[in-house]
């Protein structure tokens, strides 16, 4: 496994981070989705589960409610893409995929608890707080892409992998794709990096391999906390992504272990 | 009467490059003398404590306020300014001020909204519309680890404009809603030093704004104000508990 690198952003180690070419890129093969289908298997989950880098960091989680906070990441990163394809400022991005997200609600095509559906639902003051947060977000984006020289384009979406036969499907966060010599994943965190924080990367270089047609791996996995001012890497070696699959058989080991009886027994 | 923002986008043309070395230069004096420090130590802006503790009308003021710059900050065109502002707060916002809040007469209630009307005026004249090629970020959060995790220095910037670039580019404001008091020019010189430190550049300009009275201090940053804010955590880090 690899050590976990640890650089500023924005100078000079932060470009040879993104832009140096890692160690040659390795794949996940299908017999590796065999077996780590096969474990996940056995655990026998009852319900449908959802794991992710949060899930292998932080166990406990309360329940998800829509927020201006946490809908700034998707709508954001949604700004991104506008900006690239060029809209002419991240506000205009922002307010444009707001925009397309209330058509979609208008039309009833958003179903309850979808961000469309509660967009539909807020106020214009707050739905304006959503539209800074989001900003605030996507602006953050630029100016990290901004300090890069190597070609990229924003992540199209999460990597998303269902386990065949296992009831349980995985999303790795990603923001930005640095498609330089090899294939660099970029995700964005808000507050500061903790002692967990190579586990989930490591769970996201695994999600976003066994996402890939190919299973190709990234060459790195780039994790960015902008209000820290740091990114931590981990390579992208079979190692490391092994180490993410363990990481997540024991998230889902722990979220069984912590299911209620009933669900359990049902 | 010239906006806080119309002076900043007259800057002179000449803006500093971003150069690394400032930081190195700061994070040696830093590490210098964090070696002799105890225990881990979390830092956040300097308080105006020349007004003293704030009531819970004051805070109820100060959140108000905040909000205020974060609906500015999204090109928001407001009717109803207070009412706006409390809103979005109470739609976000749970605990004890929220209860407050609530426990409010009619009298008292009214009372603060036209205060907070007040304050909206004053926001309205010093920041003016806020053009989305200004890039502006609310409330950006800011947790600088320096040491090995020895001293924290945590931060939340009201407004910011611009983005790390080549030269010297971002500007930071600090929006209060009491009178400026003699803390002002220390919480800016901390945000230009957090910034600094976060993102290896130096900003541009830090300022703080008073949305009591209209008041505003605002600095360039060069180096000199950068080891002042050093020399103040300093001596904040030093003093006895």
């Amino acid at each position: 496994m690899s050590a976990l690198t640890v650089v500023p952003i924005y100078g000079a180690s932060w470009r040879g981070l993104l832009e140096v070419a890692p160690p040659e890129s390795a794949h996940l093969d299908d017999q590796h989705r065999r077996q780590f289908a096969e474990r996940f298997g056995d655990l026998g989950t009852a319900l449908p589960q959802r794991l992710d880098a949060w899930s292998v960091e932080r166990p406990a989680t309360s329940p998800f409610a829509w927020s201006p906070r946490r809908a700034r990441r998707s709508l954001g990163n949604a700004a991104l893409r506008r900006l690239v394809a060029g809209s002419p400022s991240v506000r205009e991005a922002v307010e444009d995929v707001i925009t397309d997200r209330l058509l979609s609600a208008a039309a009833g095509l958003a179903r309850p608890g979808t961000l469309a559906h509660w967009l539909s639902s807020l106020a214009a003051p707050t739905r304006a707080i959503v539209i800074g947060e989001a900003a605030t977000w996507a602006t953050s984006l630029v100016e990290l892409s901004q300090a890069l020289e190597a070609p990229w384009h924003p992540a199209p979406a999460d990597a998303y992998y269902a386990i065949a036969g296992a009831r349980t499907s995985l999303r790795a966060a990603r923001e930005i794709i640095v498609t330089g010599p090899t294939r660099v994943v970029v995700r964005v965190r808000a507050g500061s990096p903790g002692r967990s924080a190579g586990a989930g990367l490591r769970a996201d270089l695994a999600i976003d391999a066994l996402a890939h047609p190919h299973g190709e791996l990234a060459g790195r996995l780039v994790g960015v906390w902008p209000e820290a001012g740091l990114a931590l890497a981990v390579e992208g070696t079979l190692e490391d992504a092994r180490a993410g699959a363990r990481h997540l058989l024991r998230a889902a080991r722990r979220a069984c272990a912590t299911a209620p009886l009933s669900v359990v027994a049902a | 009467m010239t906006s806080l923002l119309e002076s900043l986008r007259s800057a002179p043309h000449e803006r500093a490059l971003s150069d690394e070395s400032v930081v190195r230069r700061l994070l040696g004096r830093l590490e210098s003398w964090l070696d002799s420090t105890g225990e881990p130590l979390t830092l956040r802006a300097p308080r105006e404590l020349a007004h003293g503790p704030a009531s819970a009308l004051g805070r109820l003021r100060g959140v108000a306020v905040h909000q205020m710059v974060r609906l500015a900050a999204a090109g928001y065109d407001w009717d109803n300014p207070a009412r706006d502002a409390l809103s979005t707060w109470r739609a976000e916002s749970e605990g004890e001020l929220t209860v407050e809040l609530g426990r409010l007469d009619a009298e008292e209630r009214a009372a603060l909204l036209a205060e907070l009307d007040a304050h909206a005026v004053v926001l309205r004249r010093s920041l003016g519309p806020i053009a989305p090629g200004w890039m502006p970020r609310a409330g950006q959060r800011v947790r600088v680890v320096l040491g090995g995790g020895r001293l924290v220095l945590a931060d939340v910037v009201d407004l910011m404009l611009g983005v790390v670039g080549e030269h010297a580019s971002v500007a930071l404001i600090d929006v209060t809603s009491a009178p400026l008091g003699p803390g002002a020019e220390a919480r800016l010189a901390y945000h230009a030093l957090c910034q600094t430190l976060r993102t290896s550049h130096v900003p541009l300009a830090s300022a703080v704004l008073s949305s009591a009275t209209g008041e505003v201090i605002h600095r360039y940053v060069d180096e000199a104000l950068l080891d002042e804010a050093l020399s103040q955590l300093r001596l904040r880090v030093e003093e006895p508990a």
